[in-house]
């Protein structure tokens, strides 16, 4: 690069940093929050309903 | 076009359009890297430390171009309250600090060799420092309030406030400029620039777009999924109920 | 206006002075805050005549700005721990107008003072007469958009952890061409070049903030406390 090679592959370098590194957390959030809402929607889904005690009993 | 207003319907109208938009943005990107470090031609006076231009305009492009589209976003979400209006803006804000930072980081690499310091107070590197903590101001304020909505529909407020100020801002830092150094060039990515440096510079900039739109898709997802999370249908989406 | 509403700002502008002095100590701070800065550049950067001339009208801007920034904070956390402010969401007259009344008070008892005591300063940096002047002529026009533009951001933040800091954070890029201008005419005005237009931008700058300012306030307080 003529010379002035530090300083441009340090820009694409940082570009490269900056942008994949962005790209890759927010991919990994999506995962995360995709995964968390699925076990939280099967726990839910498969938990049974839940009867309310009208008897005027004590509740456990 | 209205009925992709409702957050569900956003929700997998953008999951189809992620994979192809994105694909699209790597294909001219690595056109772009191809052509602007390899093809196009050393320049006459900077040698082939202007390529660094090739990262560092559309950097600088994208800061004010996503700014205005959180701005506009911000503008919908306070006057009709869109929720879909909301995630963008909020989730175009770090893309855009982003790229703002890699516009400042870039611009020194590039300045440190051709005026020999790290830091000069050219009218453009300053304007983007001051556009960086409008969008750190506005991170932090969104951050700060507790329910979400309201936190983007204040931040949206702020948005909007600065977008009325960038142009006086950017006008009396140039002002400021001229007055207290010689008009020295300092003009990065004149538009006097030769065509096949500019055709390189094109692709890159159409890169650097796909690559802001696909993580926005990626982010507003992801908020559109908190925000809603109490909502059913975001349960059956995650478990693959279509 | 209506006499309604005219009572209605006449009366918040009175509270609000008549509430700083019972805490006269406490309205004290900005100005002295004031003098601190001004007096930590020359024990700072030396004593020189020359360099301090020179500084001093953007030493004292940069006070200035500061001063206001500190004082700012108070102008709707108080209203918003006793109650007041959801009084003035409630009211009947237009918010803008209200705010814009809280903004006067605010000038009243922070720019004004700053305006008052810039003279003093002045002397202590030897500027000269004629700079002195166009300098008030700055604070004139600056300190009242500082209040006014420095309105969204308190109220953007009013009640939040921080929200001072948070405040000066989202002002400080807004407040920039004020700044610019103001010492740049100052600027211009010590070296015998021509002031006028600088002084004009700010008018300018001051007119859009009247217009501006207030309605973003109000919507600012309208969305923190829906």
């Amino acid at each position: 690069m003529g010379g002035y090679g530090f300083y441009v592959w340090s820009a694409y370098g940082v570009a490269a940093v900056v942008m994949l590194g962005l790209l890759g957390s927010s991919l990994a959030w999506h995962r995360r929050l995709t995964g968390q809402l699925r076990n939280k929607s099967r726990r839910s889904a498969s938990a049974p309903p839940v009867a309310l005690d009208k008897t005027g009993g004590d509740w456990p | 076009m209205q009925q992709l207003l409702a957050p569900k319907n956003f929700y997998l109208w953008s999951g189809r359009w992620l994979r192809p938009v994105a694909w699209a943005t790597g294909l001219c990107t690595l056109t772009g890297l191809y052509w602007g470090l390899v093809v196009a031609p050393p320049d006459y006076l900077q040698g082939d430390s202007y390529r660094i231009m090739f990262v560092h305009v559309p950097s600088a492009w994208m800061s004010l171009f996503v700014y205005a589209v959180m701005a506009g976003a911000g503008a919908v979400a306070l006057v009709w309250r869109i929720k879909v209006a909301e995630v963008v803006a909020s989730a175009s804000a770090p893309i855009g600090a982003a790229f703002t930072a890699l516009a400042l980081m870039t611009g020194s690499l590039w300045g440190k060799p051709m005026w020999g310091t790290w830091w000069v107070w050219d009218a453009r590197l300053t304007s983007e420092l001051l556009l960086l903590f409008l969008y750190l101001g506005y991170m932090a304020l969104e951050q700060a309030i507790e329910d979400r909505r309201t936190a983007t529909r204040a931040a949206a407020v702020l948005a909007l406030v600065g977008a009325v100020d960038l142009p006086i801002i950017h006008y009396s830092v140039e002002w400021w400029h001229t007055l207290h150094q010689a008009p020295t060039v300092t003009r990065f990515g004149a538009p006097a620039i030769h065509g096949s440096m500019l055709a390189p510079l094109l692709v890159m900039a159409l890169a650097f777009f796909g690559y802001y739109v696909s993580l926005l898709l990626v982010r507003a997802r992801c908020e559109l999924l908190e925000r809603e999370r109490t909502n059913p249908w975001v349960g059956e989406v995650c478990r693959g109920i279509p | 206006m209506e006499r309604g509403l005219v009572h209605a700002c006449a009366w918040i502008v009175k509270r609000d002075l008549l509430l700083l002095w019972r805490h006269r100590a406490e309205a004290a701070n900005p100005v002295l805050f004031f003098f601190v800065i001004a007096l930590i550049f020359p024990l700072s950067l030396g004593p020189e005549p020359q360099m301090l001339q020179s500084v001093g009208p953007g030493v004292i801007w940069i006070a200035a700005l500061l001063a206001t920034l500190l004082s700012l904070e108070a102008v709707f956390r108080s209203d918003l721990e006793d109650g007041s402010l959801e009084q003035l969401l409630l009211s009947p007259h237009p918010l803008t107008l209200l705010v814009m009344a809280k903004i006067l008070s605010h000038w009243l008892t922070a720019g004004l003072p700053l305006l008052l005591l810039a003279p003093i300063l002045g002397l202590q940096f030897g500027i000269a007469g004629y700079t002195l002047g166009v300098l008030l002529l700055t604070l004139i026009l600056g300190t009242p958009a500082l209040s006014l533009m420095g309105a969204i951001g308190v109220a953007l933040t009013a009640g939040l952890r921080a929200a001072g800091i948070l405040a000066t954070l989202l002002l400080l890029p807004l407040y920039v061409p004020i700044l610019i201008f103001a010492t740049g005419a100052t600027a211009a005005a010590n070296r015998g070049l021509a002031w006028g237009p600088q002084l004009y931008m700010l008018g300018a700058l001051l007119m859009l903030a009247i217009t501006l300012a207030p309605l973003a306030a109000a919507a600012a307080l309208r969305i923190r406390n829906s």
